[in-house]
């Protein structure tokens, strides 16, 4: 795994239905096919490698702004620049 | 540099500049065949309603804005115009750095005795040719 500089910690909700969480699963990796993000354990996602010279930055913000729009989901969303330093919390 | 001031080491502290660059042939496509560079106008007009400040071309500033908001903001533009992410040649971000202008401050250096000089060397090269050309 190259090293990455941007990832995403998304949790869904536990209390979600099967539809709806079927439903959002289907959106995240709709998102993760278009954008190339990987998921590297069960709620961190990051951008497939190769990654070069913070070439992440693009797809994993883009994935964090898609998945704000199915914030109602989670029960944890947060973005992390290990790049800067800078992370926020949306949910 | 002061002792007691702290240098600011963030370059994405002034803000950021936002570049971009469609293709005209998608332009055509997927915006509008009769007037392809409308786009421009159209997203010139949302990035100044979100705060943004036109430099030149398409390259457009924001102070307040770091890199995330903005990726936040061409999402939200993506979402509401179906053609954008259709039409981009390239998109940039990067940190408005300040350009520090020192062009009077260099022309102020420039020896005015030298630029005297070679004025009345070239006055001189174009009589010269005049005479010659009144001699033959």
């Amino acid at each position: 795994m190259d090293k990455y500089n941007f990832k995403v910690v998304a949790e869904l909700r536990s209390d979600l239905t099967e539809n709806q969480r079927l439903e959002v699963s289907s959106k995240i990796g709709e998102l993760q096919r278009r954008l190339k993000i990987v998921n590297i354990d069960n709620e961190t996602y990051c951008k497939a490698p190769p990654i070069k010279d913070y070439d992440d930055f693009g797809a994993v913000t883009f994935f964090f702004s898609a998945l704000k729009d199915l914030k109602e989901y989670f029960k944890r969303l947060e973005y992390y620049d290990l790049w800067e330093g800078d992370k926020r919390i949306e949910v | 540099m002061r002792s007691d001031q702290v240098r600011e080491t963030d370059p994405w502290a002034r803000g950021v500049v936002l570049s971009f660059d469609f293709v005209t042939k998608d332009l055509k496509d997927y915006y509008s065949k009769n007037s392809p560079q409308g786009a421009y106008e159209v997203l010139k007009r949302f990035l100044l309603k979100n705060g943004f400040e036109h430099l030149r071309d398409s390259d457009y500033k924001n102070k307040f804005m770091d890199k995330v908001d903005t990726v936040d903001l061409l999402y939200s533009f993506s979402r509401d115009h179906k053609w954008f992410p259709h039409c981009i040649n390239k998109v940039n971000i990067s940190p408005n750095i300040t350009a520090l202008d020192i062009s009077n401050d260099i022309k102020a250096l420039g020896d005015e005795d030298w630029k005297k000089a070679q004025r009345t060397q070239e006055k001189a090269r174009k009589n010269k040719h005049l005479y010659l050309n009144i001699k033959i």
